[in-house]
């Protein structure tokens, strides 16, 4: 079994969840800004991390790669419209 | 009747299909007459302001959402299979859910007639805070809301069953390029069917929440009316084009066929179509230019609207290059195609006009504006597909309507059609929505068009009494109209194989396929589908559950039984190999050659799944932006809980994978070892979040509006938490399949589809977690 990579992913998803934590609990003393920035980052981080090795995007076709690019361009696509709107 | 009731024949469906939407189409009919009697002449107290508001609002959502979207899907389920050369849709018993579904939901709304308070009232758009508990104290509303929920179920599960069928299911020469006109256009709504109504569910989950657990979404100042206009018009918009698409690609087809011409430009044509669904999200700010959103985005949203006219102008080029120096043959079929163009065009001229910030500013809410959608959404789809109706009956039913009656048919309506909607172009000082009025000035066109109602509504008798003559009419020939189109070409009632090249049926004109394909699969095949009394009793089941939000605890808990005996019956189909379809030989299935058809379709599903947390998440994000007392991370919510939590569910992620690479090794106990240690670390995460929740809701006072972080916290997390609960059950059946040798090196498709969407979850978790948690 190839578990080497898999098992890498998830010891990263837990580090970069223990980095949030303690960022969100101030222990870094990072300015609020630059800690909100950082946890942003390590979320966005993982999730690509998810999606690259177990949702096995980095093995999947165009086609398959293509469906996941599109639905989540049209997710970000609703919430920046929304956010968009705010300011008169 | 048996048949009927548990078919899962895809032209079975169809039909079932058709015949329910023009059910539905009667029962709005009858409420258009009703409001065009009403307005007839001026200070009219025909219908009282509460009956005025609930017809008016159930005209348009059910001729909207039950009668034109389904009429296409109609035609989708009964002509895409044949005219790519598939069997049957990908999934024959979705398709037969996904049909029912949309049969209980349409009961469950009219049943908001009968209930205290009556029906949605608030126009079909559901604006806040009209429907809100303040305005709308009845259950009607509740109801209501209850019953798009499951249309939306239904469209979301049609749409990855028609989506795969095809991308996976064309035959061999049936490339992209290559698909006809109808399928084509079809793709296309498809796509927006998948990435549109997550947006409805989610605001009607929202809106569920707000009149029954006491959320705010869109009762306070920070989301309110505003946020529930991003929500409905993201999927309201391009509603607007799932509509038409599917007629326009009715009339390209028939266009080219009754003028002995190819389709001209079909390239363009084709892109054109993908820009048209592109732009169609992000031009819906159009509706809300009144509404107080930025200017920023008014602008850009006017110019989005004005250059989605460009693609739509390709599509109207072809339209007529198709037709130019064509020998063309005016049949009713083609009078109908070349009403909804004529129609089309002028509805959307009167759209650039709304395009237009400035003016719409004189222009919104009036009757030009009833007129401008009504000749874009209503008159052009309505035309397309009545000339689908007409094109396909030979098909249909072997034999030949009564042309004579077509065309009156045609006459009568167009003339009524346009005498109701044109004059409403005059009234452009007329307030819409208004029960009644005093304006001298207003009645003459008021009348004309109440004149046309009475002209256009009755003359559909027409239509249904020609369909019903058919049955007994004059055999067809097995091409009358002598199309190259592979559902032609295949014949009425030929056999298999009997309409490729050299066959003598085509004429080598037509749509522009040109049959250099071969008939892989019989006519004859797409009679196998077993029936199956699963999809109706789930459906049955899901409806009754989600009446029971207006009717009560007890019938949510009857609801849920009847939805855990057909999904329980489903599951046990499949684990006796109950339910089983001939596999199909391979064809076309450019880009996703080596993706099995089970995983193509959860991708797809994930797809829609990412719209619908990305819509929950965007109106979090909206709210909190808007709302200056949000507290900071650590006073809702223990940051210790929530980081043990994510930890859990990313390790179940890492369980589930590892237990996929078992059996991908055969290692048959491995997976049943690694599934099991993945529900209980499911069980583990679900009941953190339990107790959070439970903490949280007893800090609150019994009755107590829900503050607004609270309010998307547990909207959010309860959405998720159900999808981790439908995990879980995933898991249970899994294992027992697994126990019993369902699963092995070369067989783990199952497993593998399960990873997926146990993946997705967990990732929208680690969203979840830094935006509620941490941020």
């Amino acid at each position: 079994m190839q578990n080497t990579t898999p098992i890498a992913i998830w010891s990263y998803l837990v580090v970069a969840t223990l980095l949030e934590w303690a960022l969100a609990r101030n222990l870094l003393s990072l300015a609020t800004i630059y800690a909100n920035i950082a946890i942003a980052v390590l979320a966005a981080s993982q999730i690509l991390a998810v999606a690259t090795v177990f949702l096995r995007l980095k093995y999947e076709s165009r086609g398959i790669v293509g469906i996941a690019a599109a639905s989540v361009f049209f997710a970000v696509l609703a919430v920046v419209l929304a956010l968009g709107s705010i300011g008169h | 009747m048996k048949r009927w009731l548990f078919t899962t024949n895809h032209k079975e469906v169809g039909i079932l299909y058709l015949v329910t939407s023009f059910y539905f189409a009667f029962l709005a009919g009858i409420l258009a007459f009703l409001m065009r009697t009403q307005l007839a002449v001026p200070s009219e107290t025909f219908l009282q302001p509460p009956q005025y508001n609930e017809a008016v609002t159930m005209h348009g959502l059910i001729m909207v959402l039950w009668f034109l979207s389904p009429l296409g899907i109609a035609f989708a389920n009964y002509f895409v299979p044949l005219q790519i050369g598939a069997a049957d849709v990908a999934f024959a018993r979705l398709n037969a859910t996904s049909y029912w579904m949309y049969v209980f939901s349409g009961i469950t709304a009219f049943v908001s007639f009968f209930v205290p308070g009556g029906s949605p009232a608030s126009g079909w758009t559901n604006y806040s805070p009209l429907t809100s508990l303040q305005f709308s104290p009845g259950s009607g509303e509740t109801l209501g809301a209850a019953a798009l929920i499951v249309l939306a179920a239904s469209n979301t599960v049609g749409t990855v069953n028609i989506l795969v069928t095809i991308l996976w299911h064309r035959a061999a020469g049936v490339s992209f390029v290559k698909l006809p006109m109808f399928t084509m256009f079809t793709f296309w709504t498809m796509l927006q069917f998948l990435w549109a109504f997550p947006s409805l569910i989610a605001g009607l989950i929202m809106l569920e929440a707000d009149r029954l657990l006491g959320t705010s979404f869109f009762t306070s100042t920070a989301g309110g009316s505003i946020l529930w206009d991003h929500v409905w018009w993201f999927f309201g918009h391009p509603e607007v084009y799932i509509v038409l698409l599917p007629a326009f690609g009715i009339v390209a087809g028939i266009i080219a066929t009754f003028s002995g011409r190819p389709v001209y430009a079909r390239k363009p044509l084709f892109a054109a179509v993908g820009i048209v669904v592109l732009l169609s999200y992000m031009v819906y700010g159009h509706h809300m230019f009144l509404t107080g959103i930025s200017l920023t985005e008014r602008e850009v949203f006017t110019i989005n609207t004005e250059t989605i006219s460009v693609p739509f102008g390709i599509l109207m080029l072809s339209f007529i290059g198709t037709m130019y120096r064509g020998a063309i043959r005016l049949t009713t079929p083609m009078l109908f195609a070349l009403g909804s163009v004529v129609i089309f065009v002028i509805g959307g001229l009167s759209g650039v006009f709304n395009s237009s910030l400035a003016l719409d500013i004189a222009l919104r809410g009036t009757y030009f504006v009833v007129a401008h959608f009504h000749y874009v959404m209503v008159g052009a789809s309505e035309f397309g597909l009545f000339a689908g109706i007409y094109y396909w009956l030979p098909k249909m039913t072997g034999r030949m309507y009564n042309e004579t009656l077509g065309k009156t048919h045609f006459i009568l309506s167009f003339v009524g059609f346009n005498l109701i909607f044109f004059p409403m172009f005059y009234l452009e000082d007329m307030p819409r929505r208004i029960v009644t009025y005093n304006v001298a000035a207003w009645a003459p066109a008021n009348f004309v068009a109440t004149v046309g109602a009475h002209i256009f509504i009755p003359s559909q008798i027409l239509l249904v009494y020609n369909m019903l003559k058919t049955l007994k009419g004059p055999p067809a020939p097995a091409n009358p109209w002598n199309s190259t189109d592979r559902e032609w070409t295949g014949g009425t009632t030929m056999p298999h194989g009997s309409g490729g090249p050299g066959s003598g049926l085509g004429n080598g004109l037509g749509n522009g396929l040109g049959n250099g394909v071969s008939h892989s699969v019989s006519e004859s095949a797409h009679e196998v589908s077993p029936l199956s009394t699963r999809p109706i009793l789930l459906c049955l089941g899901f409806a009754i559950s989600m009446a029971g939000l207006a009717f009560g605890l007890p019938v949510i808990i009857v609801g849920l039984a009847v939805l855990a005996w057909g999904v329980g019956g489903w599951a046990w189909d499949d684990y006796r190999g109950k339910f089983r379809l001939p596999e199909e030989p391979e064809g076309e299935r450019w880009p996703f050659s080596r993706v099995p058809k089970d995983k193509l379709a959860m991708w797809t599903f994930l797809g829609s799944e990412a719209v619908l947390f990305g819509v929950l998440l965007g109106s979090y994000a909206f709210i909190r932006v808007n709302f200056p007392f949000w507290p900071a991370p650590g006073v809702l919510h223990d940051l210790n809980l929530g980081t043990v939590d994510t930890i859990i569910v990313i390790t179940s992620s890492l369980t589930a994978y590892l237990g996929l690479q078992s059996i991908k090794a055969g290692n048959r106990r491995s997976l049943i070892g690694l599934l099991g240690v993945t529900l209980l670390l499911g069980v583990l995460s679900l009941a953190i979040k339990g107790s959070e929740w439970y903490v949280l809701a007893t800090g609150l006072a019994p009755g107590a509006e829900i503050g607004l972080p609270l309010s998307s916290y547990f909207v959010t997390t309860g959405i998720h938490g159900a999808h981790v609960l439908a995990g879980l059950l995933l898991i249970i059946y899994l294992m027992k399949r697994a126990a019993t040798g369902g699963f092995s090196a070369e067989r783990y498709g199952t497993v593998e589809n399960f990873n997926l969407y146990w993946s997705f979850v967990n990732s929208v978790w680690l969203l979840i977690f830094p935006t509620f948690y941490l941020l």
